[in-house]
Order: structure tokens, then sequence, then C-alpha cells
């Protein structure tokens, strides 16, 4: 595909000749409010759209006064005041904020030529459904998980409304983004939909936000003894993310490597529970549990650990097992979901029999016996993690998705009947420093 | 320019005489300027109609739709029919489009925002098909979100018809889902363009919670013998408003 000159791309279009599309992106979390990996997604990935010559425009919430436009790395972003909005519940106060996104779509949709709607999970499907209709503008859908998957099936009313709204989402988007087929098969078995309307784009990582230099000897001392060897969990403390499965096999790890130091980060409704049971089946001292550590202690931490696990029991993508690779930490991981197809085998990662401490033990325990193997792995692991799952590879995808879908719409009827608004500028036009 | 205009005696005759010619030239009778400030294609948005629910809500919308029919404006009534959903059935003159809900809810706070998205794909549908929409009036809180959500995007007036406010139904009831539904009361007030109630004490009470000004709500009264002149006389009045703010 690519020519002598390593311009020539796309069967004979020059790079230049790409059309530049303008993406609005709605997602409830943008950073820096931040509460699960979604938000993270959605900014690397706009980011990286720029480089593809695609202007992303991102309608999000702010929080704490934090809100308005903003131009942050070439992204325009567009805050709503999500502060003091009343609801019965996080359900319907998800619900309510759309009411301003609309309203500050209104505005974007007033300025900007859109050419397309990207929508990231159920938080959003009344506004990018109702978006889609008003201007006749294609929909896509990325699906990061399932209400079905992260609680292991539809169990109240509360959550039938979220499987709903997923439905629905999946059934309005021209196309449908999932992170692993994982969630593809998901999706497709889920809400019906044709398997040909799902496209699979891995997440990503930035292996730079890894390559710094640091004490490790003297940050390890926070965690640690110098002589222990520290197995590193990085998570909510949540039903599906199988901490318990990890505390399970802690006798059985400590029996043959009693030099290991087990380091738990994260938070969640079972950290209670995993606690009283760390104390009563481990020595004092030999679990640490630290709650959420800021951004930077946990790269450190994850780069100084001897080995990361991830025990999940529902796992759509597993970006965790990515950033792990990123630090060059050998990783365990169960064979679930996205998780399952990032890692083969002791090629770049260690995988083990789901729900199964038994299992977990042995991952553990073969990593730190085989220090020259694990050192293999990781290198197999950093390679990999470089080349496949880098922002830039993974917005060149979405722009491909992007095109197939805009080349598809061409060639429909269903458009918008007028010019809704004569004067639309393109961003760079805004005038709006960073 | 139009306060260099104000200043200005000898150019705002001008700039007059100029609008003159080019309405001469281009064959356009005042009385087609006066048409185009009319209500031509209206939309009414309400959770309750016949044959499902008979009620006020169903009872005022049907008179309204009925006379506007009669005057020979194009009416749309939107209504929620699970069992009719996707229909479009002609009733004495304007035409009545069913929408289901395809979320299943637990409240009727979620029941609305949810439904509004099939509202604004109805609506949003008739825009296109038909070229324009002039006016939409939402009927009850229960349609206010998809009401202000097009009203924002398709830049149309939104008037808004209250048949009880929140402080009547839940009195002293402050909790969640109250103020959810007060917020959203209190929003389409600030929003449209006209209210309308069914008596003086909703007038008060709309004054009084909202803070709404007296001469933005109007008491639409069925039983006058000028109903149907009054509601007409009224959304020309938005209409013209309407286009009077765009056009500055």
């Amino acid at each position: 595909m690519e020519g002598n000159n390593g311009e020539v791309k796309n069967n004979g279009k020059k790079e230049g000749d790409e059309k530049k599309i303008t993406v609005l992106h709605l997602s409830w979390e943008y950073p820096p409010h931040k509460v699960g990996g979604l938000g993270t997604h959605v900014q690397n990935l706009s980011k990286a759209e720029v480089e593809a010559n695609i202007q992303p425009i991102v309608l999000t919430c702010g929080f704490n006064g934090n809100c308005g436009i903003s131009l942050e790395d070439g992204v325009l972003v567009y805050r709503v005041d999500a502060d003091g909005i009343p609801a019965e519940d996080f359900f319907s106060w998800t619900l309510q904020m759309n009411i301003l996104l609309q309203a500050a779509s209104a505005e974007i949709f007033s300025k900007y030529k859109i050419d397309l709607i990207h929508a990231h999970d159920w938080l959003v499907t009344t506004t990018a459904v109702a978006l889609k209709h008003i201007y006749r503008i294609p929909l896509v859908a990325t699906i990061h998980a399932l209400e079905s998957g992260r609680y292991g099936g539809i169990k109240g009313d509360r959550q039938m409304m979220i499987h709903d709204l997923e439905g629905k989402l999946v059934f309005e988007a021209w196309r449908v983004i999932c992170c692993s087929n994982f969630m593809k098969y998901s999706v497709v078995g889920t809400f019906c939909c044709p398997e040909d309307k799902v496209d699979v784009i891995p997440n990503g990582v930035n292996v730079s936000d890894f390559e710094f230099d640091y004490n490790r000897n003297e940050f390890k001392r926070k965690y640690a003894m110098p002589e222990e060897k520290i197995v590193l969990f990085v998570g909510r403390h949540v039903w599906e993310k199988g901490l318990d499965v990890l505390i399970g096999a802690i006798p059985m790890i400590l029996e043959r490597h009693p030099e290991a130091k087990f380091v738990i980060t994260g938070d969640g409704y079972l950290r209670g529970q995993c606690e009283s049971l760390a104390n009563q089946i481990a020595p004092q001292g030999k679990v640490l549990f630290t709650g959420y550590l800021p951004d930077k202690e946990l790269k450190m931490l994850m780069k100084t650990a001897d080995v990361m696990v991830i025990p999940s029991r529902y796992e759509p993508f597993g970006i965790v097992a990515l950033e792990g690779l990123a630090a060059k930490t050998p990783i365990v991981v169960a064979d679930t979901g996205g998780l399952g197809e990032i890692v083969r085998h002791e090629e770049n990662g260690i995988k083990i029999w789901v729900d199964n401490s038994e299992s977990l033990a042995w991952g553990v325990n073969y990593i730190l016996d085989n220090p020259e193997r694990a050192k293999q792995i990781v290198e197999n692991g950093y390679k990999e993690v470089k080349e496949k799952y880098s922002w830039v590879s993974i917005a060149k995808q979405t722009r491909q998705v992007y095109e197939r879908i805009l080349a598809e719409y061409s060639r429909v009827n269903w458009k918008p009947r007028f010019n809704f608004w004569e004067k639309r500028n393109g961003v760079s036009e805004l005038g709006i420093k960073e | 320019m139009s306060n260099m205009n104000d200043n200005n005696p000898n150019l705002s005759a001008l700039s007059g005489k100029i609008t003159e010619k080019i309405i001469k030239r281009l064959g356009i009778s005042e009385k087609d300027i006066e048409f185009n400030k009319k209500a031509k294609t209206v939309v009414l948005i309400t959770p309750d109609f016949f044959p499902r629910m008979s009620n006020e809500i169903a009872y005022t919308t049907n008179e309204i739709a009925k006379n506007l029919a009669i005057k020979g404006i194009n009416t749309h009534l939107i209504t929620y029919d699970p069992l009719k959903q996707g229909q479009i059935d002609e009733v004495a003159g304007f035409k009545v489009h069913y929408v289901g809900n395809p979320i299943r809810t637990y409240s009727p706070l979620t029941w609305s925002l949810t439904l509004s998205m099939e509202i604004s794909r109805v609506i949003a549908d008739i825009f296109h098909e038909e070229g324009n929409i002039d006016l939409i009036h939402a009927h009850e809180w229960l349609t206010f979100p998809a009401g202000m959500h097009l009203q924002a995007a398709l830049k149309k007036p939104l008037l808004v018809n209250y048949y009880s406010i929140e402080h009547i139904r839940n009195p002293g009831i402050c909790n969640g889902y109250t103020e959810a539904v007060k917020q959203i009361e209190w929003m389409s007030s600030v929003k449209s363009k006209k209210i309308f109630v069914n008596s003086d004490f909703l007038k008060d009470c709309i004054k009084k919670h909202y803070g709404v000004k007296e001469n933005k709500i109007n008491i639409l009264d069925l039983s006058a013998e000028d109903f149907d002149k009054k509601i007409v006389r009224d959304y020309n009045w938005v209409v013209r408003e309407w286009r009077e703010i765009m056009e500055k």
C-alpha cells in the first residue's frame, strides 16, 4: 500500500487528498471528569483523530464549575454545566443531563458543519438518536460494555432501561464499533444486530506515557520491602473484576514465594469484604489496599511491579493489560472477553482460567519462578503494544469506518431537505486559543 | 447597521425605497409578506389523545387541532399510543402521528425523557418532508423536553400548555423526582414564547413558582365563542415575533 516515497496510501489516494471530516463525539465522561475508562478513551481517540485529518468536537459534562468551550490539543470540547441537576437517581440524572447536551448541540450545529455523530455508550442515546433524525446525518456508536455483561444479566427495572437504551443506540447507528470480537458477538447476540454492521477496533495506549525516568528502588520502598516481589492488581473492586479470585490465590502464592507482596489499587463496593478476607488468610503486611492512586503514581507502580494480575470475570477489552505491557511488566490475565484476544499464552502474557484461584496462583508462580522467560514475554508484549495498539493506528482505523459511512451516506436519499444554516465555519476559523 | 439607519433618517428612507423596489421587481405583494408571518404549519405534542386517553389534555388538543384545520392551517398532532405507533391517521382535517416508547422505563420522568427522542424523530421527519414547521405547541411537562430540543435545533418557536404544575400535584414534597419535574417545567416556562393555561388559579401558580411575567401567560378558554380566532391570533403573534427576532 505504501509507495516509494511513503506518500501514497489507500489504493492510490494521496494523504493530502483526504477530506477533512468533522465529527461530534458525545460522551458523558471526558477528562478531567473520569469514572471508568470511557473518558480516557474518548480523549485519546479524539486527540489522535486530529492527526488523521479529522476535526473532533466533543460534547460532554463539566463538573465543579469546569464548563464552557475550550480547544484542547486541537479538540474542541464543549462542557455543559452538569452540577446540581436534580434527579431521582443516577439513571434519571443521565437522561436529565441529556437535555443540557441537546441545548448545547443546537449551538454546535448552528456553528459547524458536522459530518457524523459518534456516540459513546448508552448514557447519550437520547441525544444521539434525536440529533441523527433532526439533522439527518449518520450516527456511529461505540459500545464499550453491555449492562447484561456488567452484572451477569438484566435483574431490575433500571438495568432494563439501560439495556433498552443500548439496544436503541445499536439499532439507530449506521455502524457500531466494538473494542474486541468478544464485544462484537455480545452486541450481535444480545440485540440481534447484523454481524456485518459491527467493526472491531481495539482500544489503545500511549506507550510514551510510560517512558519516564524515576528511582525504582526508592519508589518501591513506599509499597514493599526491597527484597519483596510486588504482585499488582489495578481495577475497581467489583464482582466482574475478580479481586476475590486473587485474594483466594494469595496463600498458594505465598506458600511458594513468601517474598511476594500484594498491592491492590482502586476501590469499589467489594472493598470492605475483600479487605477482611485478605486479613484473615494472609499474614499481616502482605496485602496493601491503596485506594485510587493519581495517574503518575499508578504508572510508576505498574513499572515497579514484578507481575500484574487481571483476574476479571467480564472484560469487554481490558485496557489495563495494555498498560501492563506498555509498562514492561509481565501480565497474568483471565482468559475472558477482550483479555483473551490481547494475550497469547506464553507469548506476550500468561493466560489463566476464569474465576479460578488455583490457576491464578499457578500463573503468578510461573512468572516469579522464571524471570528470564518473563523478560522475553515482556519484550514481545511491549513490541506488540507499540505497533498494534497505538492511538494513531486506532484513529486511522476509525477514519476508515467514517469514510465508509460517508460514502454510503452519499448514495442514499436520506438527507436534510434544507440547508439549515447558511454560515457554518470550520473549527480552525473559530479563533479559540488553547 | 440598524443603529446607523436610525441615526440617519436619509439612509433609513433610502433603504426603505430599495426594499420597496426589490419587492416590486420580484412581484411580491404585501399580502404575501403578511402571509409569511402567519402560522401555516403547526405541530401539537400531547401525551394523551383519543382513543387511548380521554381526558382534559386529549379534549383540549383535539379542539385546538380541529379549529386550526378549519382555518386552513396544516396541523400535525403527535401523541403516544403504543398500540398504534408508526400510524398516521387523518382526523377532522388534521394528521395524528402515533409514537411508542421503545425504552422500558420505571417512572414518568424517565418515560418522558426517553419518549422525547421518538417525538423528535417524528417531528424532524415532518420538517424534512413538508419543508417547514412554523410553531411547536407542547402540552403538559411530559412533552416539554422534546419541545425544548426541537425549538433549539429547528429554531422554531415553542408554546407550552400547562394543565397543572408539580407544586400543585405534590405540594410540599421535595425529592429528586419532584425537583426534576419542577426544573423541566421551569426551563420550559423560560424557553417558550407563550404559555397557555386553563384557569386563573394555574396562571397565578406559574407566576408565583416559576417567576413568569403576566403577559406571557394566556388563559385558553375552550368555551369562548371566539376561541378559534384567539388561538390563531396568538399563534400568528408568536410566529411574527419569532421571525422578527430571527431576522435581527
